[in-house]
């Protein structure tokens, strides 16, 4: 397994955190990303699926069962894959946001960002 | 929307490397299908078009990434293919007149064979619309003077082939006239067939509403009519209660049981292209009905699966030989035969399509020759600039496709230029339809023209789009540069150049030579003298009033002075068949002339009925004697009739036509005796090709004021 590459992509890291609250299937996780950047970063279905299976050979996550109050939709239930977050992809997000929150504390700093110096 | 998005992802899947598509298919399908319930959820166009662009753009990029992933490397030549597009792209601009004219004079060429050949296979090749239409032939009496040719036949012999077992699946026989529909408050003049039960089985096409004509109605003369599906829409507003509903014909009411589906082409050789309704020709006259020695009828039979033209020729002069057994004095030296309903349909028209497809041919390839040329001018001026490329390490692949990009690119252009053209000409010609062409509603755009001219125009655009490179392949590049654009290649091409200029002159000589001979026979055509003022104007009126001789008089007596009355009309008058559309035809015998030989008891002619200053407004010239006179030949006058020159000349032979008399017998509202009175000049009534070489051709016109209306 190879050690993935840091600083994260940003798609990497909204998948990740996407997955941090709940192991989710495909489209929940492109919904939740569409809705948390505001429609900044969408991801289709073939570059999610991309996205997550380098990131399983990277140990970041991993593939679930559905949860079991997951909707049944209409029997597609079965084509849908679950994907969770592993340890080490815990690990990797808390590193990564430690990593943005040290830059955004050094901009602030630096008054880039605006408001009280 | 759902549907769009479900395709386009289910294309990108299609377009994507095998492996990539087992891997992730049912993954990506599932992400669709949630991803489209949560755009129906969300409601509104916006969730649509936001989910169609992720999904087209993250196809393309899946699809890129993946496709480089599985073969390794063909990123690189799709990164070198735009470069290539942008690249040949800006080269065309820089010579904005040259792409015009390139790209322009392969659109024409592109755009004639597309045309033409749509009009071939939609005429000539396609078969005709009805089910196994192969099977389908046109069946008549034969004559030994006239071999290969098929006429009408009477209706007990129709009815005697039609009882015959035979090798003929279905036979049908028809006869049109024109009828008034009374469907509100004005009268509609249509045109109506008459058909035997057998239609229905020979073409092959039911009715989309309703049924059928039964044998069982046929053989009681019911009143019972099929509707075509023009006549249900405009004059019955698609009404879906139609069925069982009564309708006034020639005041006569029928029952609707059928409505024929949209886009039913009746049988032109039926003579029914614009017929609107079909009822039972039993309903005919039984004078008519029992008449063995005329032929009034069309017919047309659908050949058993699997029986050859052959084997139903036979059986027909099987037919045709128990016939004359069974009437030897009638059907003396009468045949039987059929040909082909294609053949019939289209007649020799092909004749006239065939040389043109071929003259847009030749048009395509001179387009094509000189579009070889100016590429090779561009090759020569392009020497340099090329070698420079080379000379600064562009390889000798790379400068070909190079060059191929530039040539699929303006074959690119020609062909979608070209099928514009195409699609724009084959509307003007489908609705102008000059020359009536049989079939010409049957044309349509067809794909396998735009395919071959566009691979022509393609071949010739790569061929010498790549003679640059080919030319100065021998010569190093160092050697290139210093000649400049004089070096051994510029001679090569300049030889080559000789070579298209010497190859289009004589294409072009050719067409020229075969443009000749189209405006020669076009000439020909429109220098025919039709006989008759083509600048009359003409209505067609129906008739809803009593079915009665005097009413009937009165009120064409009364349109027709309401007619004169309208300020610069100088002539009004009436017929029944206006020219160009067709005759009666009648059996006379004419006091003076020798009877008809052979089986025949009467001659056979063509006539026509008109009223009023009918010949005046139509310019016909009377050449002897004298014209109707209403005060001399009015209603209840003896009768009078005037013969055409062809027809007087013929009687010439034998007497003076002026005051000759000829009887049509006794019964019907044409009988009695009639007396020539005048003598008129040809005119062509039913087409304007010359009339056959038969006695058939001449044809007199009489006037009979108590005749009924036309159809009834």
């Amino acid at each position: 397994m190879t050690k993935y590459p840091t600083p994260l992509t940003p798609a990497v890291y909204h998948v990740l955190l996407a997955l941090a609250p709940e192991p989710r299937h495909g489209y929940a996780i492109a919904a939740e990303i569409s809705q948390v950047t505001a429609g900044e970063l969408t991801m289709g279905p073939g570059t999610l699926y991309g996205s997550l299976r380098r990131m399983e050979g990277w140990g970041l996550v991993e593939p679930s069962e559905p949860p079991a109050d997951a909707a049944t939709g209409d029997g597609r239930q079965s084509q849908r894959r679950y994907y969770r977050l592993t340890p080490t992809g815990r690990e990797a997000l808390r590193l990564e946001a430690l990593r943005l929150e040290r830059a955004v504390t050094l901009a602030r700093a630096h008054h880039v960002l605006g408001g009280p110096a | 929307m759902r549907a769009f998005a479900r395709a386009l992802s289910a294309l990108f899947l299609w377009a994507a490397p095998s492996g990539w598509r087992r891997e992730a298919g049912g993954y990506v399908r599932a992400w669709v299908e949630d991803a489209i319930r949560d755009a129906e959820h969300r409601g509104g166009a916006r969730p649509w078009i936001e989910l169609t662009t992720t999904i087209g753009r993250d196809g393309m990029m899946t699809w890129m990434r993946e496709w480089r992933a599985a073969v390794g490397g063909l990123g690189r030549p799709l990164a070198d293919l735009r470069m290539d597009l942008r690249f040949a792209c800006r080269s065309w601009i820089r010579r904005p007149g040259f792409a015009a004219l390139a790209i322009g004079t392969l659109a024409l060429g592109v755009g004639a064979v597309t045309t033409s050949y749509a009009i071939v296979a939609g005429v000539v090749l396609n078969p005709l619309p009805y089910p196994d239409a192969d099977r389908l032939y046109h069946v008549g009496q034969s004559s030994p003077k006239q071999p290969g040719r098929v006429f009408l036949m009477s209706y007990p012999d129709l009815m005697d082939l039609a009882a015959a077992p035979g090798t003929f699946e279905a036979i049908t026989g028809s006869w049109v006239g024109r009828f008034n529909l009374l469907e509100g408050p004005i009268p509609e003049s249509i045109l109506g067939a008459r058909v035997t039960p057998g239609y229905w089985q020979t073409v092959g096409v039911e009715p989309r509403l309703g049924r059928r004509i039964t044998p069982e109605e046929y053989a009681v003369g019911a009143r019972v009519v099929v509707l075509r599906h023009t006549l249900w829409a405009n004059s019955f507003g698609s009404d879906p209660n139609i069925l069982g509903r009564s309708i006034s014909l020639n005041g006569t009411p029928f029952e609707v049981v059928g409505v024929m589906p949209e886009g039913f082409r009746p049988p032109q050789i039926l003579r029914q292209r614009n017929a609107q309704f079909w009822s039972a020709l039993s309903l005919i006259s039984d004078e008519q009905r029992a008449d063995r020695r005329g032929g009034s009828f069309n017919v047309m039979g659908r050949l058993r699966p699997g029986e050859s033209i052959e084997t139903a020729r036979a059986s027909l002069a099987g037919f045709g030989a128990r016939m004359r057994a069974a009437y030897p004095e009638i059907l003396a030296d009468r045949g039987y035969s059929a040909n082909p309903l294609l053949d019939e349909t289209i007649g020799n028209v092909q004749t006239q399509l065939v040389p043109l497809a071929g003259a847009s041919i030749l048009l395509l390839l001179i387009a094509c020759t000189n579009v070889a040329n100016l590429l090779m001018i561009r090759a020569t001026e392009r020497e340099r600039e090329l070698s420079l490329r080379v000379a600064i390490g562009a390889g000798q692949g790379r400068i070909f496709r190079q060059l191929l990009t530039e040539s699929a690119l303006l074959g690119a252009a020609a062909g979608v230029l070209g099928a514009g053209i195409a699609w724009v000409s084959l509307e003007l010609f489908t609705s102008l339809n000059p020359g009536d062409i049989p079939r010409i509603d049957e044309v349509g755009f067809e794909p396998g023209g735009l395919v071959f001219s566009l691979a022509a125009a393609i071949t010739t655009s790569f061929v010498f789009g790549l003679a640059p490179a080919l030319l100065s392949r021998q010569v190093g590049p160092a050697e290139r540069l210093r000649r400049g654009g004089v070096g051994s290649a510029s001679r090569r091409a300049t030889r080559i150049r000789g070579g298209l200029i010497a190859l289009e002159s004589g294409l072009a000589l050719v067409i020229v030579m075969g443009a000749g001979l189209l405006v020669n026979s076009y000439a020909r055509l429109s220098s025919i003298e039709p006989g008759f003022d083509v600048e009359a104007y003409t209505l067609s009126l129906g008739y809803a009033g009593e079915d009665d001789p005097v009413a009937m008089n009165a009120y064409h007596q009364r349109i027709q002075e309401e007619l004169e009355a309208i300020p610069g009309v100088e002539h009004a008058g009436a017929t029944w068949m206006i020219p160009l559309t067709g005759w009666g035809w009648q059996g006379l015998d004419i006091r003076g002339v020798p009877p008809a030989a052979g089986d025949r008891p009467r001659h056979s002619f063509r006539y026509q009925r008109i009223r009023g200053d009918y010949l005046e407004a139509m310019g016909i010239p009377i050449l002897r004697g004298r014209g109707f006179d209403d005060q001399v030949d009015g209603y209840g006058a003896p009768k009078a009739a005037l013969v055409n020159e062809s027809f007087a000349a013929w009687i010439s032979r034998h007497r003076d036509p002026i005051g000759a008399i000829f009887d049509l017998g006794e019964k019907g509202f044409s009988a009695g005796e009639f007396e020539i009175v005048g003598v008129i000049g040809d005119i062509r009534q039913y087409d304007l090709s010359p009339p056959p070489p038969s006695r058939r051709s001449t044809s007199p016109r009489r006037r009979n004021r108590r005749e009924r209306s036309p159809g009834s």
